[in-house]
């Protein structure tokens, strides 16, 4: 055993033609030394033995040579390399389920920086783009609203931290004429120094000059590059000519370059530019309480957020004192553009970058436990290498090259995940995650993967390296290894407890979730999505310039629409569920009427007879909204029992019918509550509940009848397949005019799902982190029992000769492994608790603290680490007695 | 064997002595060793585990070059020759050393 070692040894040291080069040159020296002796009368055996003494140390030569070497490390690696490549072959398990874990582990981590480096890392693409800001106004009751331009124009004028400042607003309209189909676009009007103060170059053509962002001024807009590319097959010609915007000729002045990016290319109102300018004589435009604009701006160069931060507050204040009735508590904010953008991505990225860390560590752990059940076995080695000479610095870079090479396998195994997980999550992220598209495994991806192989490969590696070079030589050369392995078992329970309190942590933190998305699903929407088809009807401005128009092309296409065979019923409303919300500030019942900004606000619809009925929305109390329900008539209203609940507490649902409320900017007039409904959930499933007021459409203020009429959304409720449903529409709406464009075609279904695309994204990430580090718990607490069994097998067997029963043996070993758990899971547990606010902000319906998670996790990992010590406990209590006790 | 009084090397001498001996052609390892314990009548006493790091050292320093070829009997070994550097070094060193053994005869003489 040991001669065989021996040889494997010095196979290994002498594998490089240096060494063999080193080996010939001493030998021919001892041979001639030989010789020498030989010819003066030694005998062979003689003579070899004077030369060797003679030498003086052959090993420590060698040695001494290869230090004279100033390049050693560079010149032992390939030996080093090649040393570790066979242990790793010898110990092919083994470096398999390094490999693997290190892989996952690797993977994990660097397909979530490829997400983190796109999304929130990747600066945006725009000269200094980090001085790129957004500002916004600040109320008490709405803490980040729009800006009134005029306040817009005041600060602009007035900055001084500020280079630039431009005001965008989000419109949105029809395209048609060039021969090409009409077609529906969102763009925004946007002030003339909106590209300068981003910094963007136009591709072809030009911006707005000052006289077209004037009211009056020629009309003009700027196109984007794939609009450029859909409707004039990307012509430089298409500058200078007119095309029809909402049934007006605008003169394309402009086409954006491809990388144009404002809020993402792909989820973007960025199809059209106009000039905002031309806006200005609209009445919301003059009022400093009515806030329709966001304000872009560029920072001085040197001038700090803070300093940002400090100047429009203080132009704020001004404002407020010079118009303390409409800017009286209005403040500013200023965020960075980046940041604007993907916000409430933050939260959810870090939660799951830090749980691909835990799992990273995770890894490392079982790694270094694997590593040190492995070096015990290996001190014997390692000892006739000391004994041979080798230094233990050498010993130590050795056994570190091997954890390299483990590290860098797992490395390019994890690369390899990482390019497949980063594909995937490019495409199936959920649209709700901004610059995902951009999701690559670019050269700072594989840099970070490298990175973190190699300092994950000296992470794991260090511990065992240093713990198996400091064998004791005597000891291990007269005992066989057993008596030095306390040190080591004592450091791997240590990892394994470590590696359960990071575990529990992660599975608490996606178990918290996995209970949220629960919730989330049972969420009663408050509506019957099921077999409801919605859509939105866009009525081009020019052809539809006055209510006269529009109101009875609604009436008739929803005739046409109920006509068609299968439909149930269909609803024409300002905004579907999960579409557009609008939210207004009312009177509630019984109040004074307050200021705009400092009125409670209401998710306002305005929806035609039978709406409730398309949607399956309940009713608790009075009626539905019917064809009587029309201008002229009695004005009516129907309310959401938050409502009730929140602006007439302690009535019976009964007795909210007959009050009276008032919608502000709506003509005022009070209007009869006739009847309850129940609380939708409008926006999404985990959404605030912000009190709901339906209006009959027909009702609506006559100025807002021919603005909300011009863009409604159609709700069918049917006993047929969605598709057959759409085309039905699609045709019933083409025969009545075919210029009229029709999209966000979607099932309610359909729509809800999407709307829990995030957080399942999420959830789903961190259930394969979860589920991976409970296996590598497994791993680990299993390799350590069993191990400690292999270790005890002598003590066992004595036990069970005194009269151990096998169950005593099996309580024992199981016992052992427990204790390590509930260590661990203390640990964990404690640290969950204290990490528990990190993540509320991802929680819906369950506190961070949640004791359901706590104790289910806690049961789980008890029920694992029992099952993973009991196969060895059961093996250890099977021992064969006489076998046993014989083993030396 | 009868043992002679030996003297070990003084620091760095052992160098100098490789790179003047190896002036006049290459050697072997075994050839220095004996050169040196002849030259020096079996006073300077040379361990081959002091030689073969020294000579190992100088080629790393690019002053001697090493080469493969055939010893007296036939056998493979490894020889080493001055390289230009080499000659150089050896210049410089013989000058350092007349100064110090000047240096020092004088005080043993004079003092």
């Amino acid at each position: 055993m040991l001669r065989r070692l021996l040889r494997r040894v010095r196979a290994a040291l002498t594998s490089t033609r240096a060494e063999r080069d080193l080996r010939d040159e001493l030998q021919l020296h001892l041979d001639l030394q030989t010789e020498q002796f030989l010819r003066a009368g030694m005998t062979p055996a003689e003579a070899r033995a004077a030369a060797l003494r003679e030498f003086g140390g052959l090993e420590q030569a060698r040695e001494a040579c290869r230090d004279a070497r100033g390049l050693a490390v560079l010149r032992e690696l390939p030996q080093d390399l090649r040393y570790a490549g066979r242990m790793l072959r010898r110990d092919f398990g083994l470096t398999l389920v390094v490999m693997t874990t290190l892989g996952v582990g690797i993977g994990a981590n660097t397909a979530l920086f490829s997400v983190v480096d796109a999304v929130l890392l990747k600066p945006l693409p725009f000269p200094d783009s980090d001085r790129l800001v957004i500002l916004k106004e600040q109320t008490a009751s709405r803490p980040n609203r729009a800006v009134a331009f005029p306040d817009f124009l005041d600060w602009r004028a007035r900055t001084s931290a500020f280079e630039d400042m431009a005001a965008a607003l989000i419109v949105g309209g029809v395209l048609s004429g060039d021969g090409v189909d009409a077609e529906r676009v969102f763009g925004r009007a946007v002030t003339r120094e909106f590209f300068a103060t981003l910094g963007a170059a136009l591709a072809l053509g030009r911006t707005f000059t000052a006289d077209e962002d004037q009211p009056g001024g020629a009309r003009v807009m700027v196109i984007s590059h794939a609009v450029w590319l859909r409707r004039y097959g990307g012509d430089r010609r298409a500058v200078g000519r007119a095309t029809s915007y909402n049934g007006e000729s605008h003169t394309i002045v402009g086409v954006l370059p491809e990388t144009f990016d404002y809020y993402g290319r792909t989820n973007a109102n960025n199809d059209i530019f106009v000039p905002l300018g031309q806006l200005k004589t609209q009445s919301y435009m003059q009022r400093r309480d009515s806030s329709p604009v966001l304000v872009l701006a560029r920072m001085k160069a040197g001038v700090t957020l803070e300093r940002a931060r400090a100047d429009l507050s203080a132009l704020a204040a001004s404002l407020a004192q010079e118009h303390p009735a409409t800017n009286g508590g209005v403040g500013a904010t200023v965020t960075p553009l980046l940041e604007d953008y993907v916000g409430d991505m933050r939260l959810a990225l870090s939660v799951l970058l830090g749980a691909s860390w835990l799992l990273l560590t995770i890894a490392c752990v079982n790694v270094a436990n694997l590593l040190l059940a492995r070096a015990s076995s290996r001190r014997q080695e390692i000892a006739v290498r000391l004994a041979l000479g080798a230094r233990r610095g050498r010993i130590v870079r050795q056994l570190l090259t091997e954890s390299l090479l483990l590290s860098s396998i797992g490395g390019a195994l994890g690369l390899f995940l990482a390019w497949i997980a980063a594909g995937w999550l490019a495409q199936s992220a959920p649209i709700a995650l901004s610059r995902m598209e951009e999701v690559v495994l670019d050269w700072r991806v594989v840099l970070f993967g490298a990175a973190t192989t190699t300092i994950t490969g000296l992470a794991f590696g260090i511990a065992p390296a240093l713990q198996t070079s400091g064998v004791e030589l005597q000891q291990v050369m007269r005992a066989s290894g057993r008596a030095v392995s306390g040190g080591g078992k004592r450091l791997r329970e240590a990892l394994v407890v470590g590696q359960v309190a990071l575990c529990v942590a992660l599975l608490i933190a996606t178990g918290l979730l996995v209970r949220s998305f629960q919730r989330l699903v049972e969420q009663d929407p408050g509506y019957d999505p099921a077999n409801v088809v919605t859509m939105r009807l866009r009525l081009p401005d020019a052809r539809y310039r006055t209510r006269e128009q529009v109101l009875p092309v609604l009436d008739a296409l929803t005739k046409r629409i109920a006509a068609i065979p299968g439909i149930d019923s269909v609803s024409l409303t300002s905004g579907v569920p999960l579409g557009r919300r609008s939210d207004q500030a009312f009177v509630p019942p019984g109040r004074p009427a307050e200021r705009r900004d400092r009125a409670p606000l209401a998710l306002t619809q305005w929806v035609g007879p039978g709406y409730h009925q398309t949607l399956g929305i309940g009713v608790l109390a009075g009626r539905t909204f019917t064809a009587a329900d029309r201008a002229g008539a009695a004005p009516v209203a129907i309310v959401d029992d938050e409502f009730a609940r929140r602006y007439l507490p302690g009535r019976e649902l009964a007795a909210v019918l007959g009050q009276r409320v008032r919608l502000l900017g709506d003509g005022e007039v009070p209007r009869e509550i006739v009847g309850v409904v129940r609380h939708i959930h409008h926006s999404s499933l985990e959404e605030d509940s912000r009190a709901e007021i339906y209006i009959p459409f027909d009702q609506a203020e006559p100025t807002w009848q021919l603005e909300i009429g011009r863009a409604m959304d159609i709700a069918v409720r049917s006993g047929v397949a969605a598709e057959a449903v759409v085309s039905g529409i699609r045709a019933a709406i083409r025969a009545f005019d075919p210029e009229l464009p029709l999209s966000h075609v979607t099932t309610l279904e359909a729509a809800l799902d999407r709307s829990m695309g995030a957080r399942l994204f999420n959830l789903v990430l961190l259930l394969v982190f979860g589920g991976a580090a409970l296996l590598l718990c497994v791993v680990g607490i299993y390799g350590v029992v069993s191990y400690s069994v292999s270790q005890r097998t002598r003590e066992i067997g004595v036990r069970m000769t005194l009269g151990a029963r096998p169950e005593d043996v099996v309580r024992m070993i199981v016992g052992r492994g427990l204790r390590m758990v509930l260590l661990g899971a203390a640990g964990g547990a404690i640290s969950a608790l204290m990490l528990a606010r990190l993540i509320e902000g991802l929680l819906f319906g369950v506190r961070a603290r949640d004791p359901i998670t706590f104790a289910s996790v806690l049961a789980l990992l008890t029920i694992v680490a029992a099952a993973a010590s009991y196969l060895p406990a059961r093996r250890a209590a099977g021992l064969d007695l006489a076998a046993a006790l014989r083993q030396d | 064997m009868a043992r002679k009084q030996k003297a070990d090397l003084l620091q760095g001498t052992l160098e100098l002595l490789v790179l003047r001996l190896l002036q006049s052609g290459a050697l072997n390892g075994w050839d220095i060793m004996q050169r040196i314990r002849l030259v020096s009548g079996d006073v300077l006493s040379v361990t081959p585990g002091a030689l073969y790091p020294a000579l190992h050292r100088l080629e790393e320093r690019g002053l001697v070059a090493a080469g493969w070829g055939a010893s007296d009997n036939n056998r493979r070994a490894k020889f080493y020759s001055l390289t230009a550097a080499g000659r150089k070094q050896l210049q410089a060193e013989r000058q350092t050393w007349a100064r110090f053994t000047g240096a020092v005869e004088a005080l043993l003489r004079d003092a």
